[in-house]
C-alpha cells in the first residue's frame, strides 16, 4: 500500500496540487518543452525551398529527329525543338546553340524562351539555320563532318568570356539540357 | 431596389469588360515592319510546307500557294500520289554504300530535297510524290567511286529499280601535279577532282582523289563524252593551297593529262599587324580570281597582333572579335589590301550600332520577342557572317541592342499562340537605328483539314507559313506548329486586311 505524506506538511500540499488534473497537464508540459529545448538534440529541421529543377528539352519535339543528319548543296538545314518543361515558371530559359564548338569556341545563335505569360510547365522551343557557307565556319568540302549543338539553361550564360567552357560555362545554380546532331556534308558548300 | 441596381450595374461593367477585350483590335493589318506599302514581300499569297512522317520513318514533304482571296475558306490539304521507291546502287556487280539525293524536276524551291541512306547491300527505299526526280547518288567510298546522276518518273510503285554504274560510259583519266615546270617536283598532297555542272542544283563530281609521293592521280569520270573541269584543292596532309579550277580540260579524247605545274601559285609571304582592341579577333582573308580562291582563316593574340603566312596577292579581309556578341567592336571589312605591302598591316574596327525601339502591347498581355538575324555585311564585301540572337524588351515595351552592322531580318513575335509576328524587310543597318513604336498585328487564321486519301499512317505532321521574296524569290518561314492528322487551324498573315 501507498504511504501518503502527513496532513499539514508541506509534502501534503505538494501531492494535492499533483492531484489537480489540470495543473498535472500544465506540469507535464512544461517537462516537455523544457526538455526538447534543453535536454534533447534536435536534428536542424527547417522548411526546405524546393531546389532548381533543370529545363527539359522535350525529346519527342526535336527536328530533325535523327542525330544524324544530311546537308545537300543547298549547305542548310533547320534545327529545332518546338517544346520545353521547366518546372519553375517564372525562370527564364537561356539557349545557345553551337557549330563546330571543338573549332569555333563561341556560339552561333543566342535566345530567350521567356517566362510564360500565362502560368505553365511547358513553353516554347527555338530553331537555328545552320548555313555551312557562315564564313565563320571551317571545313566547307564535301564529306566533311559537322556538329550542332544546342544548350538550354535556366540561369544566364557567363558573361566572362574566359571562363571554361568558354561561351557555354553557366552562372552558379543553373540547370540546363543539352542536345546535339552530327550533320554530315554531302556537297562542297565554299 | 438599390441592391439590385448595384448588381446591374456591376454586372453590365463586366460584360462591358469581356466585351472590351473580345472586340479590342490587338495591333494594326499590317505585318510588315516599315510598312506594307513598300515591301519586296509577296502580300497577294501565303505560301506553305506541309511535312510529316509516313510510317514512322519515311519523311514527307509537299507544298502549295494560296492566294488571299482563299484564306476564308476551309482549306483542304489532299495527300495523295504517294508512291514507293525502292531499289539498289551497284558498281561493278558490287553493291554501293551512298546518300542518294531525290531532286524534283522541275526544282521547287520550298521543297527541301529528299535524302536516303543505301544499306550494306546498296539497298535503299523511300516515298515520294508523283513527278519526275533527278537522282544524284555520292558514294561514301568518295576517294574511288564517282558521283552519278539518273532520272526517274514516279507514277506507280517502284519496287526493285537497279541503279548500276554503266561500264561503258565511264572514263579513267590520269595525271600529276608538280611544284613547277622548272624543277619538275611532284606534289603530294593535292586533292584533285573533276566536275561537270548539270543544273543549278546538281553540279556531279568524280571521286576524290588525293596526290601520292610522286604526284599523281587517277579519276573515274561516269561520263564518256561530256566535258568535265578539274579542280585542285589541299588536303588535310598540305593544307596551305587555294581551290585552282582548270574550266572543261577534260574532253571526250583526254585519257592522261599533261603534269599540272602549281608555278602560277603566288608564294607565301609573312606579314605582321595590329588590330586596333585590346582583345582577341578572327582574321579571315580571301583572295579570287577566275581561276583561283583562296581563303586563310588566322587569330591576333588579346592584344590585337598578328603574324601569319599569306600568298602574294589583293585580298578582302573581314575581321570579326572573337567574343563576336558581346564585344563593343563591329565585323568589319577591308577591301583590296594588297600583300606583300612595305608598310605594317594596321586596321582599326568599327564600333558596333545600336538597335531600339518599342513594343506596344495594345492590351496584349503575352511576351514579345525581337529576333535579329545578320544574313552578310551590307554590301558585297565578301562578309558572309551570320548571326542569330534573340532578346526580351524590358516591362515596358523598350528594348536597345548592340549589332555589328550589316544585314539584318527583324522578326518581332509573342507567346501568344494565335498571334502572327511582324517581320522586316532585309535591311542595312550601319548607324544607330529606332525602331519607333512598334504594334503586333492582327492576325487571321486558316482553318482547314488533311485529306488523306491514301489512308497512309501519317505522324509528327508540321505546317510551316512562308513568305516570299520576290526579288531573291526566297521563302522565308514566319509561323511553323504541330497539327493534329484531320483538321488544322493556324495563325496567318491578315493579307486580307491589308489596303
Amino acid at each position: 500500500m501507498t504511504k501518503l505524506p502527513q496532513e499539514g506538511t508541506s509534502s501534503m500540499l505538494f501531492y494535492r496540487l499533483l492531484q489537480n488534473i489540470y495543473l498535472r497537464y500544465t506540469i507535464a508540459m512544461a517537462v516537455l518543452i523544457l526538455n526538447s529545448t534543453y535536454c534533447v538534440d534536435l536534428p536542424d529541421i527547417r522548411v526546405l525551398e524546393a531546389s532548381n529543377r533543370p529545363p527539359v528539352i522535350d525529346k519527342s519535339t526535336l527536328l530533325p529527329s535523327s542525330p544524324i543528319v544530311k546537308i545537300d548543296s543547298s549547305c542548310k538545314r533547320d534545327f529545332s525543338f518546338s517544346q520545353t518543361t521547366e518546372l519553375d515558371i517564372d525562370d527564364v530559359l537561356y539557349v545557345r546553340w553551337y557549330v563546330d564548338y571543338e573549332y569555333v569556341k563561341n556560339y552561333q545563335k543566342s535566345s530567350v524562351i521567356p517566362a510564360p505569360s500565362k502560368k505553365s510547365i511547358t513553353r516554347g522551343g527555338d530553331s537555328f539555320t545552320l548555313d555551312l557557307r557562315n564564313s565563320i565556319l571551317p571545313n566547307k568540302s564535301r564529306g566533311s563532318l559537322h556538329t550542332v549543338e544546342v544548350i538550354v539553361s535556366d540561369r544566364p550564360f557567363m558573361i566572362d568570356s574566359t571562363v571554361s567552357p568558354v561561351f557555354k560555362a553557366i552562372e552558379e545554380g543553373g540547370n540546363y539540357d543539352y542536345i546535339s546532331w552530327t550533320v554530315m556534308q554531302l556537297e562542297d558548300c565554299y | 431596389m438599390k441592391t439590385v441596381i448595384s448588381y446591374s450595374l456591376i454586372l453590365i461593367l463586366l460584360l462591358s469588360a469581356c466585351k472590351d477585350s473580345a472586340d479590342r483590335p490587338k495591333g494594326t493589318g499590317c505585318f510588315i515592319l516599315g510598312g506594307c506599302e513598300d515591301t519586296d514581300y509577296d502580300l497577294d499569297n501565303i505560301y506553305f510546307r506541309l511535312s510529316f512522317y509516313i510510317d514512322g520513318k519515311y519523311l514527307f514533304y509537299q507544298t502549295g500557294t494560296m492566294n488571299k482571296s482563299e484564306i476564308s475558306k476551309d482549306y483542304i490539304i489532299t495527300v495523295e500520289d504517294v508512291f514507293t521507291l525502292c531499289g539498289r546502287v551497284e558498281y561493278d556487280d558490287s553493291p554501293v554504300y551512298a546518300s542518294i539525293r531525290f531532286i524534283p524536276d522541275p526544282r521547287d524551291s520550298m521543297m527541301p530535297s529528299v535524302i536516303v541512306d543505301t544499306d550494306e547491300r546498296g539497298a535503299f527505299c523511300t516515298m515520294l510524290k508523283g513527278g519526275r526526280y533527278s537522282i544524284l547518288i555520292s558514294p561514301y567510298k568518295q576517294d574511288t567511286i564517282p558521283q552519278l546522276v539518273r532520272d526517274v518518273e514516279l507514277s506507280e510503285d517502284i519496287s526493285d529499280l537497279t541503279i548500276s554504274y554503266p561500264k561503258d560510259d565511264i572514263r579513267l583519266i590520269y595525271g600529276s601535279v608538280i611544284l613547277d615546270t622548272k624543277s619538275g617536283i611532284p606534289v603530294e598532297g593535292i586533292n584533285v577532282v573533276a566536275f561537270r555542272q548539270i543544273s543549278n542544283d546538281i553540279i556531279l563530281k568524280s571521286n576524290i582523289s588525293t596526290t601520292d609521293t610522286n604526284g599523281s592521280f587517277s579519276l573515274v569520270i561516269p561520263d564518256s563524252k561530256a566535258d568535265f573541269s578539274l579542280m585542285l584543292s589541299g588536303s588535310q596532309m598540305n593544307p596551305d593551297w587555294p581551290n585552282i579550277t582548270f574550266k572543261d580540260i577534260i574532253t571526250e579524247s583526254v585519257i592522261q593529262l599533261q603534269a599540272i605545274s602549281l608555278g602560277s601559285i603566288p608564294p607565301s609571304r609573312q606579314i605582321t599587324g595590329n588590330v586596333a582592341m585590346d582583345e582577341r579577333a578572327k582574321i579571315i582573308a580571301t583572295m579570287k580570281t577566275d581561276s583561283m580562291s583562296y581563303t586563310k582563316s588566322f587569330t591576333t593574340d588579346t592584344g590585337g597582333y598578328f603574324e601569319t603566312n599569306l600568298r602574294e596577292g589583293t585580298y578582302d579581309i573581314v575581321i570579326a572579335p572573337e567574343d563576336i556578341y558581346n564585344s563593343i567592336w563591329s565585323i568589319s571589312q577591308f577591301k583590296d589590301i594588297k600583300i606583300p605591302d612595305t608598310t605594317t598591316y594596321k586596321f582599326s574596327l568599327d564600333r558596333k550600332t545600336t538597335l531600339k525601339g518599342r513594343i506596344i502591347s495594345g492590351g496584349n498581355s503575352h511576351t514579345p520577342q525581337i529576333h535579329l538575324s545578320r544574313m552578310s555585311g551590307c554590301r558585297d564585301a565578301g562578309d558572309n557572317i551570320q548571326l542569330d540572337t534573340s532578346i526580351l524588351p524590358d516591362s515596358d515595351g523598350y528594348f536597345s541592342t548592340y549589332l555589328s552592322q550589316g544585314m539584318y531580318r527583324i522578326v518581332i513575335d509573342s507567346d501568344d499562340p494565335t498571334g502572327t509576328p511582324i517581320v522586316s524587310n532585309p535591311l542595312c543597318i550601319e548607324t544607330d537605328m529606332d525602331l519607333g513604336e512598334i504594334q503586333l498585328p492582327n492576325s487571321a487564321q486558316l482553318n482547314g483539314k488533311i485529306e488523306n486519301k491514301l489512308g497512309l499512317p501519317l505522324s509528327d505532321i508540321r505546317l510551316e507559313i512562308l513568305l516570299k521574296q520576290k526579288s531573291t524569290q526566297e521563302f522565308v518561314p514566319i509561323i511553323s506548329m504541330t497539327i493534329n492528322k484531320e483538321s488544322f487551324s493556324v495563325p496567318i498573315p491578315n493579307l486580307d486586311g491589308l489596303q
